[in-house]
């Protein structure tokens, strides 16, 4: 099963979006903020991750920006996950590296078919 | 009619000077007088009285001789004595010569005449008779021819008197009239000078006091004029210097009192100008005030428009979040329920789900709103075929107008040219519409119809309903932000009246507008026109508002 790693400072989120990726048949697992998630992919070679782009301490712009500099996390799908967030917000988001982003709230069946999609490129 | 100061004191000087010129001739004439008297006295008077002293004394010293003829007998001595009587004979002769060429009066001329015949007829008697008596007889025998001449003797020294008397009486009568024109001189002198000292002191007295008082009041007025009172004049008597004067300050107090009158009239204007100034002024100063409160009332206003946008972004994200997690754990349940096989909770899912999701849209609306008011709406334009995005319409909003039991029909052409505008938004617009009209009608009839307007550049989406309609009175509040036709319709029908406003805001910013026509109890008709390439339009006042339906439209 395809690794998915999950970056939301919001529990329920970060819960919502493991049990809706684990129903699709991906072992998910979950960092509460950029820092901590950069903490993580020291150890982890996840197939996507899923970042939301407001967060505490190391927020999601930061996060792309600081994975895109790592050899080994420079082909790693980036799936931004994005509130009511303003047009160059996202332009910003995609600039530093994402490549999709899904709006909240997010959809099942929308989630899964952007998943797939990027980690089949 | 006075004469001029000059005029009179010429008069006075011309006057004294008469009285001079006057006294002057008749002093002249006195001495005239006097000097001709005295030379009178000098050449007839004095001589006359000689003369007739000597004539006195000749007719004695002839008489005495006479009688020495008499008493001498010797030839010798009566040789001497006659030659001696010879020599006083020419003597008298010279004397009566020289008398009657003095200027005589006539008595002494008669007189002269009387003495000169008779001593005429006594020379001849002395001659004729006495003395050839008196050698005939060398005794006193000659007495009666001396004797005879005693009475014309007599007549010699009567008449030789008589003729001293009147040279004396004409010498007296000279120095009379000396005396007198000397007197009377002195008269007319003292006289002339007293009148001359009078004609003076009378000028000088009248015309000084004259002149006096009169300049006395000039200065008067001129001081009452000087402190200010220009009521004041100066009596302007008589046609001289002073008068002139005084007529010609009385004009200068007239002209005064006009410059004054002139002064006080501009001092007023000034004063009008200023109070009027100053109420300019202070009517700036208001205006400004108020132009000023205005601004602040506009910014105040501004301010608290961004502060409703700002709460209402601010609100609909704090809102959301909250609300993702309801619709992302009533999905999982779903998938949870389904998995495990229990779908008597299914159908409350569903509407958990469709509920939140319903919430969601208006959270939306309210934040598209709000972006749009804060002017941060950006268009996203891209190419999209109108056919494809209505009938995707018309399939989400079908269940909508099931509900209500409404049918719901797309009216467009088989090929619509593709146009450029944000298609997202477009979406919204038209969803928002029909959302409405299934929302408002009941066992009704909806149709969107699309029309391309190629001579106009626009495209034409007309939705149309037989739901209740909408008043002239709502119609008038129908795009206003949170504002429902009636808000009774809130309580029936739900909603929170943005979608229209919205509507009407995302079509301006599509460069398009929003229209509509309706009536009560029939149906209304929303009318959408966007240009084919959209280009962003900030005037958001290009909605258009119809209030009655056309039939011919139905």
């Amino acid at each position: 099963m395809p690794l998915i790693l999950v970056v939301d400072d919001s529990e329920d989120n970060r819960f919502i979006l493991r049990r809706m990726l684990e129903i699709g048949g991906f072992s998910v697992v979950t960092a509460i903020d950029g820092q901590d998630a950069l903490g993580q992919v020291a150890t982890l070679r996840p197939a996507l991750i899923m970042l939301d782009l407001a967060m505490p301490r190391v927020d999601g712009w930061t996060l792309a920006a600081e994975l895109r500099k790592r050899a080994d996390l420079r082909e790693t799908p980036l799936l931004a996950i994005t509130g009511h967030v303003m047009r160059d917000e996202l332009i910003r988001a995609l600039d530093a590296g994402c490549d999709d982003y899904l709006s909240k709230p997010i959809d099942y069946e929308t989630l899964l078919l952007k998943v797939r999609a990027l980690i089949k490129t | 009619m006075y004469l001029s100061f000059r005029a009179k004191l010429l008069g006075a000087f011309a006057a004294n000077l008469l009285l001079l010129v006057a006294l002057g001739i008749f002093v002249i004439h006195q001495m005239g007088t006097m000097e001709g008297r005295a030379a009178f006295i000098g050449g007839q008077a004095i001589p006359a009285l000689e003369y007739a002293g000597q004539i006195d004394v000749d007719v004695h010293r002839y008489r005495t001789l006479q009688q020495e003829y008499l008493i001498n007998v010797s030839a010798a001595d009566r040789q001497r004595v006659g030659d001696e009587l010879a020599v006083l004979e020419q003597q008298m002769d010279e004397n009566f010569d020289a008398f009657g060429r003095l200027t005589l009066a006539d008595e002494q001329r008669s007189v002269l005449g009387r003495l000169r015949a008779t001593w005429a007829i006594y020379t001849r008697l002395t001659h004729d008779e006495f003395m050839p008596d008196s050698e005939q007889q060398n005794t006193g025998t000659v007495q009666p021819s001396f004797n005879r001449m005693n009475p014309y003797y007599t007549d010699l020294l009567g008449a030789s008197r008589r003729l001293s008397e009147l040279s004396r009486t004409q010498s007296a009568d000279a120095v009379a009239v000396v005396n007198g024109a000397y007197e009377t001189s002195r008269y007319v002198i003292l006289a002339v000078a007293g009148g001359a000292v009078i004609i003076s002191a009378v000028i000088g007295l009248v015309l000084g006091g004259t002149i006096v008082r009169r300049v006395g009041r000039l200065t008067e007025t001129a001081l009452a004029v000087a402190d200010g009172d220009l009521e004041r004049s100066v009596p302007a008597v008589g046609n001289d210097e002073l008068g002139r004067l005084a007529r010609n300050f009385n004009q200068m107090i007239l002209s005064l009192r006009h410059q004054r009158l002139l002064l006080e009239e501009r001092n007023r204007e000034l004063l009008a100008s200023l109070a009027n100034e100053r109420a300019l002024r202070e009517d700036l100063v208001l205006r400004r005030a108020a132009e000023a409160a205005a601004l602040q009332a506009e910014a105040a206003a501004t301010a608290a428009n961004q502060a409703k946008s700002m709460f209402l972004a601010t609100m609909s994200h704090e809102l959301r979040t909250p609300l993702q997690a309801i619709l992302g754990y009533a999905q999982i349940i779903q998938f949870e329920v389904q998995a495990d096989g229990q779908s008597n909770v299914l159908p409350q899912l569903d509407r958990i789900i469709s509920a939140g999701r319903h919430l969601q849209t208006i959270i939306n609306n309210v934040l598209d709103f709000s972006k749009i008011e804060q002017g941060k709406m950006d268009l996203d334009r891209s190419i999209v075929n109108v056919g494809a995005l209505a009938r995707d319409v018309i399939s989400i909003v079908q269940p909508l107008a099931a509900q209500r039991k409404n049918t719901l029909k797309l009216d467009c052409p088989v090929y619509v040219s593709p146009i450029e505008t944000d298609s997202g938004k477009l979406r919204q617009v038209l969803y928002n519409l029909l959302a409405n009209a299934c929302k408002f009608t009941e066992h009704g009839a909806i149709v969107l119809s699309v029309q391309l307007d190629d001579a106009a550049d626009q495209i034409c989406f007309a939705i149309s309903d037989t739901g209740i309609g909408i008043s002239p009175e709502q119609m008038d509040r129908l795009f206003q932000p949170f504002v429902q036709a009636d808000t009774s319709t809130t309580r029936r029908y739900g909603g929170t009246g943005l979608g229209l406003a919205l509507s009407l805001q995302l079509c301006a910013l599509l460069g398009g507008a929003l229209s509509v026509s309706s009536e009560l109890g029939v149906g209304s008709i929303f009318t959408v026109r966007i240009p084919t390439d959209s280009q962003p339009h900030d005037d958001l006042a290009l909605a258009e508002y119809t209030h009655a339906i056309d039939p011919s439209r139905r």
